[in-house]
């Protein structure tokens, strides 16, 4: 049973971990904490969800499902053009709305606005699409078997093997790139990044586009394994938070442990609460996280 | 040395952070190559805040500045170095969660071919940074850290290296390495401008200086005769020799 719990885990903190990444760096770069950026989860989800529709009526030149999975290349074509999607709504509103706070206004005045943003974005997802769930796939599939006796469902696998992957490339576009090299730059010293020649409102706009998409591919792969709800950003926005904060803002590393030690602790504690308490463990770990070490697993004491 | 026509030249500069609010009122520099140039005063002078406008850090309001003949008021920092002008800030001057290697690598991001190459000859002038270049930044000593802040600034080989209190929090030793470097680079033909609280030994080894009191120009000339005024050695340069 504990085995069982544990794979859940690790599946779920794949997903947040994603997610998290692209809030702590936002987090880092920009200084402040975005609760918008929960709804780019959604958002991209849903938009996933409309390209999708188009590119089913192209089945018969992508085929349909791939091997055990629920999903074909049609799902792939959907994300990858909600990531972008995503991204450009992401530049947009640090546009019209972050870009002009942040030349006026301290960082309380930007966390307070994405508020507001993130109610518009939920609502604006509401109304278009209204409160019933959707879904990628009706198509029903069967859990394979693992040593242990864990059942996992092939989407999950999926969902585990594309995070790792998705973690490697960003590591090395992080360490490796002139990008990633100067990202890191301007989150620590924006100004000094500016007297080495870099242009930190490129960077910004460059961290908005990578936390976009991002949060699209965190969203869509967590519709594949749960249904699409206007909620589906909002009901993360504590794990993902709680990943940020235990990793230590800023740390990919931390927001990839933290997003798994979520995913695990929230597993593993349904054996010994209730699981209608669940939603309190990323609160819980904040609580701990924030006591015993302020700067968090991997951040440092900025 | 003889210095030849300013490559750097600020004209009646006038400027600060806030508009209306000047600290700069109407201060001239100039520096030619292969010229060490430093500008002392008290604190509140407005050096630093001298330096900072010539990097792009600080909104000049009026006067000019130019490099080599091209106007650069008000450019954004990020454009200076490419154009030939490198600033090393006083503080928070290295990255320090990145390592020795990924701060040059930073220092040569304006570089578009033969980053590697230039980085070795980095190694090659600060062999300490060689040794530890897989080591965080955060980690180096405070001369080490000087020191890789200025091989950082001069990976694109700007023609002007501008520097804020390189020596300060610097034990004298250390602090007299450091300055001995920089006059070094001043003879491989970059022109130097610095701001020191540490007069006399930045004087020491500079060709000229520039005395600063709020916010504008009290004297200039060669760092010997400054240097050896008996009135300005009593009011800016601490009046005891403190040879480092």
């Amino acid at each position: 049973m504990i085995f069982q719990h544990l794979a859940d885990g690790i599946l779920t903190g794949a997903i947040v971990s994603l997610g998290a990444i692209g809030l702590s760096l936002t987090m880092r770069i920009l200084k402040f904490a975005n609760f918008s950026h929960a709804e780019l989860l959604t958002l991209g989800a849903y938009v996933a969800f409309v390209f999708l529709i188009f590119a089913k009526s192209m089945d018969d030149v992508l085929g349909g499902a791939i091997g055990p999975f629920s999903f074909g290349l049609s799902l792939i074509i959907a994300a990858v053009l909600a990531g972008g999607f995503t991204a450009l709504v992401a530049l947009l509103i640090d546009r019209l709305v972050f870009s002009r706070l942040r030349a006026r206004a301290g960082h309380m005045t930007l966390v307070f606005a994405s508020f507001g943003i993130a109610l518009l974005v939920r609502n604006l997802i509401l109304i278009g699409f209204g409160p019933d769930p959707y879904y990628y796939s009706r198509t029903l599939q069967k859990a394979i078997r693992m040593p242990g006796d864990i059942l996992v469902m092939p989407d999950q696998i999926f969902v585990l093997g594309l995070t790792i992957v998705l973690v490697i490339c960003l590591h090395l576009f992080l360490t490796r790139s002139r990008a990633g090299i100067a990202m890191r730059g301007v989150a620590e010293n924006p100004s000094l990044a500016s007297a080495c020649g870099i242009d930190v409102d490129a960077v910004i706009r460059w961290t908005w586009i990578l936390g976009g998409v991002g949060a699209a591919v965190a969203g869509v792969l967590y519709g594949l394994t749960v249904q699409l709800r206007p909620e589906l950003g909002f009901s993360l926005l504590l794990p993902l938070f709680a990943a940020v904060i235990l990793g230590g803002t800023g740390s990919m590393y931390g927001a990839v442990v933290g997003g798994l030690i979520v995913g695990l602790a929230e597993n593993l504690s349904v054996m010994v609460i209730p699981a209608s308490y669940k939603p309190a463990i990323p609160f819980l770990l904040i609580l701990l996280i924030l006591y015993v070490r302020p700067k968090g697993l991997f951040g440092d004491a900025k | 040395m003889t210095a030849g026509a300013p490559i750097l030249d600020v004209d009646t500069v006038v400027g600060g952070y806030r508009p209306g609010l000047p600290i700069l009122h109407g201060v001239s520099v100039d520096v030619a190559l292969g010229e060490v140039v430093t500008i002392i005063g008290p604190n509140g002078a407005g050096k630093s805040t001298l330096i900072k406008a010539i990097a792009g850090f600080v909104q000049v309001t009026e006067g000019g500045i130019t490099f080599d003949g091209t106007t650069i008021t008000n450019q954004p920092a990020h454009a200076l170095i490419e154009r030939g002008v490198a600033f090393v800030p006083q503080r928070e001057n290295v990255f320090s969660s990145l390592t020795i290697h990924e701060n040059l690598r930073i220092g040569g991001y304006v570089v578009t071919d033969e980053l590697e190459d230039r980085i070795e000859q980095a190694y090659a002038m600060f062999p300490i940074l060689a040794e530890r270049r897989r080591d965080k930044a955060a980690v180096l000593s405070g001369g080490e850290r000087q020191m890789l802040a200025i091989a950082r600034a001069l990976l694109p080989g700007p023609r002007v290296l501008m520097l804020d209190e390189p020596t300060a929090g610097l034990a004298p030793r250390i602090a007299g390495e450091v300055l001995d470097r920089i006059r070094l680079l001043a003879g491989e033909g970059v022109a130097v401008l610095m701001v020191e609280q540490n007069a006399r030994a930045a004087l020491v080894r500079s060709d000229r200086g520039y005395i600063m009191a709020e916010g504008r120009n009290r004297a200039a000339g060669p760092a010997a005769d400054l240097l050896n005024d008996p009135a300005l050695g009593e009011t800016f340069l601490g009046g005891r020799r403190h040879d480092v």
